[in-house]
């Protein structure tokens, strides 16, 4: 497995050097403070994961993995740990760029840096379980299509939904905070749990699928 | 002598209609089994039903005398692959290669595949999508030999090579079969290249196994009678494996060159290429 996950790890740098001004650009803006950054960094790194899954797909790499040892049991799993890296590592690099920003525009505030970044990496990697099977199944330009009919059917239906019925929850602050900071921690292992069940549903899609 | 691959009764079906069907097949370890037949026959179906990559409907495979299906991943460890227009992602460097191979056999050789890089004049900070064909070709031939494999299966490995590379590549194959435990399956479009380094051919045609001899055997045997159209018909129709009507002479194909020769003494008799012999069996007429 360790093959396959340098494999994609190998992937995402060589691409980095074709983003590296924008990177570099994006760096320099981060260090106004503004702790933003994460967001650009960590969708950005949807993106560059997503590249894995096309260069794979454009050079038939499925079919070479899968007739190499362990590559059947193995390529599911290898892309996940790689997302779960990829996304620790631009973690790590957007956090440590908010901090200087912060202490150069002296509005450093580490709570409120973390709480965003776990929030933001739970996003990221609830995006991308629900991203992966698609992808597995109908492929990465098949996919794609799938993945925006699904956010924007989530986001239409929720809009009719709650316009609808013209839901106003009277929910006391205290109980707004209480779930505000349990969220930051309940929120990252629900999205845990849910990754795991997208790793074995993408596996059970893979061990079908013929190259 | 032991199977390196044994295939029993291996049916594949495709839902477009195509179906790989019967196929039986035994290949010794220590010798070089040349796959021949025309574009869909049914070569790269079997070359991946054999590695696993296809779901096989029917039938049995098994590797050095284990079962695919049981032993996968060990039997993978022994087999050297390079399959046609399938590979890693381009945008890696060469030398990524290495690193990532390292992490899939238990047997790879970092040296030796460096040792190739040089031989075959491949620059290892080279991206692959900047290669040619050919030198994308020789570096698959690098990756599916530095694990120290015994059993090589390859899928149009020469082609886009120019003759040079391809003598230099064919010898690189003659050089790994010298031990007589390792074993080649070659399935190829250039089938002068199985007349050079093949000892056994098998000839696949809409997925049924049509051939399979040794190459002696076959260039020995098989010859072509060139008459014309009124003699064709004074050839005994039990001699006649197929034949083609020129717009002046006949192409026969026979199967017994020395009892040819004898019975057909005043028309021209003349040693069989495989690739004749491919197009007589597939175009010509029964």
């Amino acid at each position: 497995m360790i093959g396959l996950i340098k494999k994609d790890l190998f992937i995402v740098a060589r691409s980095l050097r074709s983003l590296l001004v924008v990177i570099m650009v994006f760096s320099i803006l981060a260090l106004d403070g503004k702790s933003e950054f994460s967001f650009f960094c960590i969708y950005m790194s949807i993106a560059i994961m997503m590249s894995t899954f096309s260069y794979d797909e454009f050079n038939k790499s499925d079919a070479f993995i899968v007739a190499l040892p362990n590559g059947k049991t193995n390529a599911v799993k290898a892309k996940y740990v790689a997302t779960l890296i990829i996304e620790i590592i631009v973690l790590i690099f957007s956090f440590i760029l908010s901090v200087i920003g912060g202490i150069i525009g002296k509005n450093l505030d580490i709570l409120e840096l973390v709480e965003l970044s776990l929030y933001t990496l739970s996003g990221v990697l609830l995006t991308q379980a629900i991203f992966y099977p698609l992808i597995y199944k109908f492929g990465v330009e098949k996919g794609r299509i799938g993945i925006f009919i699904s956010i924007f059917s989530v986001a239409i239906l929720g809009n009719v939904i709650i316009n609808g019925l013209n839901f106003k929850l009277q929910i006391p602050n205290n109980v707004l905070t209480m779930l505000d900071v349990a969220g930051v921690y309940i929120f990252p292992m629900i999205v845990l749990g849910l990754l795991v069940l997208s790793y074995f549903l993408s596996k059970r899609i893979y061990s079908k699928k013929e190259f | 002598m032991s199977s390196a691959i044994k295939i029993e009764n291996l049916v594949k079906k495709y839902e477009g209609g195509f179906t790989l069907g019967g196929i039986n097949i035994d290949i010794p370890e220590g010798i070089i089994v040349g796959l021949i037949g025309e574009n869909g026959a049914g070569k790269t179906t079997l070359v991946k039903s054999i590695l696993n990559i296809l779901k096989i409907d029917e039938g049995n495979i098994s590797i050095f005398g284990k079962d695919m299906n049981s032993y996968e991943d060990e039997i993978k460890e022994d087999i050297g692959i390079v399959l046609d227009d399938i590979f890693f992602p381009e945008v890696l460097l060469i030398k990524d290669l290495d690193s990532v191979f390292t992490g899939v056999y238990k047997n790879w050789d970092s040296s030796l595949f460096y040792k190739y890089l040089v031989d075959f004049k491949l620059d290892k900070n080279s991206k692959i999508k900047t290669l040619s064909k050919g030198m994308r070709k020789k570096l698959e031939i690098a990756c599916a030999l530095a694990h120290n494999p015994k059993l090589l299966i390859l899928d149009e490995p020469t082609s886009g090579l120019d003759p040079i590379v391809r003598n230099e590549v064919l010898d690189i194959f003659l050089k790994f079969i010298s031990d007589d435990e390792h074993t080649i399956l070659l399935s190829t479009h250039i089938t002068s290249d199985l007349e050079h380094i093949a000892d056994n051919i098998i000839f696949i045609n809409d997925g049924k196994v049509l051939l399979e001899d040794s190459r002696d055997n076959i260039l020995e045997q098989y010859a072509i009678i060139k008459c014309d159209k009124e003699y064709l018909n004074s050839i005994d129709k039990k001699d006649i494996v197929s034949y083609k009507k020129n717009k002046y002479d006949c192409e026969v194909l026979i199967k017994n060159q020395s009892l040819a020769r004898k019975k057909y003494k005043d028309c021209v008799i003349d040693k069989i290429t495989i690739e004749e012999l491919m197009i007589m069996m597939i175009k010509g007429e029964r």
